[in-house]
C-alpha cells in the first residue's frame, strides 16, 4: 500500500489551515457554451465565487494566469485544442491551480487524456449542484475526485486492456487497496460509504485515489494511447 | 462433407475422400478417375474439380471426423455425372456417337446448373456475406463444366437434327450460365453499392457528430438539470442517448451486441420507463451467451426495482467482466426493505432475480436495510455451465 505519499492534499484537508474553503473558494469556468457556463454558475453560484469565464484555450490560459484561481472548471472538449492544451499552456506559464474536469462527453480517451495532463478528476455535466459544489472543494484540498464514470475507466485502462507495466512497474501497477477503492468508487460509493466499507479512515480512502491518479498521470504515454487507439474511440 | 483424406491418400486423398463419404472402397473411386482419363481425359478433369472442392473443405473444417452417413445431395449429384459421363465415354468408344452427341452436353449442363442449385434456391439467389466462400468454388465449378458442354457440343458434327440440337444445348447452357452466374453478379453489385453507401454515411456522421456534439448534447444535458418536470427530464435524457448511441454507432453496433452494449441498452429502458437516471459503469466486455442473457435479465429486473421502489434519486450500475467471472452491483440509496418483514411476498425478487441466477450457474446476493438502501450482487462464472452456487441473501 502507499500511504506514505500525499504531498500537499490530506494534511491540509484534515486540518483545513491553507486550502481554502467553500465561499472563498475561486473559480474560473472554462467552456465554449455560454448557456452551460450560465447554468453551472446559477447552480454553484452562492457556494464558490465564479471569478472569471473563458470560451477557448488561449482565453482560459489568459485568464488563469491572470485570476490564477483555486479551481479551473474545464470543458473536455474546446475550440482551439481541447482541455489538455489548457492544462499544458498554464503549467507551462508556471502558475499554480487545480483543474477539475467537467464534460458531456462519454469518450475515455478524452477523459483519461485530460486526467493525464494534470486534471485532479472528472465529473460530468449531469451532476448535482451539490455535488459539483462538494467536488471544487474536494479539488482545491487537493484531493481527487473520481465519478463513478471515471473509476469505471481507470480500472478499464489497468484491467489488462494494456500492459502498463512497461516503464516503471512498481508505478504502473494498482494495488490490490486501490483496486477496491476504485471498484466501490465505480458502484457509486462516496468516500466515506468506501471508508466504512473497508474499514479504513477517510482520509485513507483519499490517499489512495490521489496515487491511482498520480499513476494514472505517470504510467507509460505509448501503451495507454495504444490502448485508446485499440479501442477506438472518436 | 467429403474433404480430403490425408491418411489413405495416393495423391491428394482426393478419392479416397469421396470413398469414405459414399461408403466404397477407394479403389472404385480411383479406377474410375483412371478409366475415365484413359477414355477421353476427363477423368483429370474430374479429379481436378473434386480436388478443388475437397481442398476447401479441408482448410474450413479441421479436424475430419468419419461419420457413417448417407451420401449428401452434392455427392449424389457427383456421382451422378461421373457415372453418366462413364457411360458416354463408353458408348463413344463402342460409335454410339448419336446418344454422346445429346448426352454430353446435357450431363455437363445438368452438372452445372445442379451445382448452382444444390442448396434450396431460395438460399441460392440470395447468395449474402456468408456464402461469400463458396462463390469461388462455384464459379470455377461452373466454368469448367459450361465450357467442357460448349466444346462437346461443337465436336459434334453437324447434320440438320444435331443443329437444332445444338441450338437447343446452347440454350440450355445460357440458362445454366444464368442461373450459376446471376446471383452472384447481382450480389456483388448490391455489396458494392452497400459498401459505397456505408462509407458515405459514416463519413457523414463523423461530420455531424463533431457538429452535434458539443452543442445539442450541452443543450439536453442542461435540460435535464435546469428542468424540474420529471417526464421533460427523462425525455431528455432519452434524446441524449438515443443521439448519443446514433453518434457512435460504429462503436455500438458490433454485430456480435456484447455485454457492454447489451447491459446499457437494458438500463436505458429502465430509465425510460421508470423516470429515475441510472449510472451505468462497465468495465470489460465480454460476448453474449445465454447465462450472460439471464444475467442481463437479472441485472435489468434488479435496476427496475431499484427504480420502482426505493425512491432514490438514481440508480448506479456497476458491471466487471473479469477472467474469471462477470460481476454485476445494482445500488440505490433509498428506502430499503427489511427482508424479514417482506420475504414472503417477494417472489419477483425471488424468481426473477436470485433463482434465475441459479439455474444459470451465478449467485446473487442482496443487502439492505431500512433507511439505508439496497444493493444487489450478481456474479456469473464465466466458465460455461459451472454447477448452481449457493444463493443467499443478508441484510
Amino acid at each position: 500500500m502507499t500511504t506514505n505519499h500525499t504531498p500537499d492534499s490530506t494534511e491540509n484537508a484534515a486540518t483545513g489551515a491553507l486550502p481554502p474553503q467553500g465561499i472563498d473558494i475561486r473559480v474560473v469556468m472554462v467552456d465554449d457554451h455560454a448557456l452551460v457556463r450560465a447554468g453551472v454558475k446559477a447552480e454553484i453560484g452562492e457556494h464558490v465565487q465564479v471569478v472569471g469565464e473563458a470560451d477557448d484555450v488561449e482565453g482560459a490560459i489568459d485568464v488563469i494566469c491572470a485570476l490564477k484561481p483555486d479551481v479551473v472548471l474545464l470543458d473536455v472538449h474546446l475550440p482551439g485544442g481541447n482541455g489538455p492544451a489548457v492544462i499544458e499552456g498554464v503549467k507551462a506559464a508556471e502558475v499554480e491551480t487545480c483543474f477539475l474536469a467537467l464534460s458531456v462527453s462519454d469518450a475515455a480517451e478524452d477523459v483519461i487524456a485530460v486526467i493525464r495532463a494534470g486534471a485532479r478528476g472528472y465529473v460530468t455535466k449531469a451532476i448535482e449542484g451539490t455535488q459539483l459544489v462538494d467536488a471544487i472543494n474536494r479539488v482545491a484540498a487537493g484531493d481527487a475526485v473520481f465519478s463513478p464514470r471515471l473509476a469505471g475507466f481507470v480500472l478499464d485502462a489497468f484491467a489488462g486492456q494494456i500492459p502498463v507495466s512497461d516503464i516503471d512497474p512498481e508505478l504502473d501497477l494498482l494495488t490490490n487497496r486501490e483496486q477496491e477503492v476504485l471498484r466501490l468508487l465505480a458502484r457509486g460509493y462516496a468516500y466515506k460509504e468506501v471508508a466504512s466499507r473497508l474499514t479504513i479512515s477517510v482520509k485513507t480512502v483519499e490517499t489512495h485515489a490521489s496515487s491511482v491518479l498520480r499513476k494514472l498521470q505517470l504510467s507509460n504515454r505509448h501503451e495507454l494511447s495504444r490502448w485508446a487507439a485499440h479501442r477506438r474511440l472518436i | 462433407m467429403p474433404r480430403l483424406d490425408a491418411e489413405h491418400r495416393v495423391v491428394s486423398g482426393t478419392a479416397a475422400g469421396i470413398a469414405r463419404e459414399v461408403g466404397i472402397d477407394p479403389s472404385y473411386v480411383r479406377a474410375s478417375f483412371v478409366v475415365l482419363t484413359v477414355a477421353g481425359g476427363w477423368g483429370i478433369a474430374l479429379y481436378l474439380v473434386a480436388w478443388f472442392v475437397l481442398a476447401r473443405r479441408t482448410q474450413a473444417n479441421d479436424p475430419y471426423t468419419s461419420i457413417p452417413k448417407a451420401a449428401t445431395p452434392r455427392v449424389r449429384l457427383v456421382a451422378f455425372a461421373m457415372i453418366a459421363a462413364g457411360l458416354v465415354v463408353l458408348g463413344s468408344l463402342y460409335g454410339l456417337s448419336i446418344l454422346s452427341a445429346l448426352l454430353w452436353p446435357s450431363v455437363f449442363v445438368g452438372a452445372a446448373v445442379a451445382v448452382g442449385l444444390d442448396r434450396s434456391r431460395l438460399d441460392w439467389l440470395r447468395l449474402g456475406e456468408l456464402q461469400k466462400q463458396a462463390i469461388g468454388t462455384r464459379v470455377a465449378l461452373g466454368l469448367i463444366l459450361l465450357f467442357a458442354g460448349v466444346i462437346s457440343a461443337s465436336f459434334v458434327s453437324l447434320s440438320f437434327w444435331q443443329a437444332v440440337g445444338g441450338v437447343a444445348v446452347a440454350a440450355l447452357v445460357l440458362v445454366g450460365a444464368g442461373i450459376v452466374f446471376a446471383p452472384i453478379i447481382s450480389s456483388l453489385g448490391t455489396d458494392l453499392l452497400a459498401e459505397r453507401r456505408r462509407r458515405i454515411r459514416s463519413e457523414e456522421r463523423a461530420d455531424m457528430a463533431a457538429h452535434l456534439h458539443d452543442s445539442v448534447l450541452q443543450t439536453l444535458t442542461l435540460i435535464q438539470k435546469r428542468s424540474h418536470d420529471a417526464g421533460v427530464v427523462s425525455l431528455a435524457r432519452r434524446q441524449e442517448r438515443e443521439l448519443r448511441t446514433w453518434l457512435f454507432e460504429d462503436q455500438a453496433m458490433n454485430p456480435n451486441l456484447g455485454f457492454r452494449a447489451g447491459i446499457e441498452a437494458a438500463m436505458a429502458e429502465v430509465e425510460e420507463l421508470h423516470h429515475v437516471p441510472v449510472e451505468v459503469v462497465v468495465v470489460g466486455d465480454s460476448p453474449t451467451d445465454p447465462n450472460v442473457a439471464a444475467l442481463l435479465q437479472a441485472t435489468r429486473e434488479a435496476a427496475a426495482n431499484a427504480a420502482r421502489h426505493s425512491g432514490a434519486s438514481r440508480v448506479d450500475v456497476f458491471a466487471e467482466i473479469g477472467p474469471e467471472s462477470i460481476e454485476v452491483f445494482v445500488r440505490d440509496l433509498g428506502v430499503g426493505f427489511d427482508k424479514a418483514a417482506v420475504d414472503d411476498d417477494r417472489a419477483g425478487v425471488r424468481d426473477s432475480i436470485l433463482g434465475r441466477m441459479q439455474r444459470h450457474g451465478g449467485s446473487a446476493f442482496v443487502h439492505s436495510a431500512l433507511g439505508e438502501g439496497t444493493e444487489v450482487e450478481l456474479r456469473l462464472p464465466r466458465a460455461t455451465a459451472t454447477e448452481p452456487q449457493q444463493v443467499e441473501t443478508s441484510s
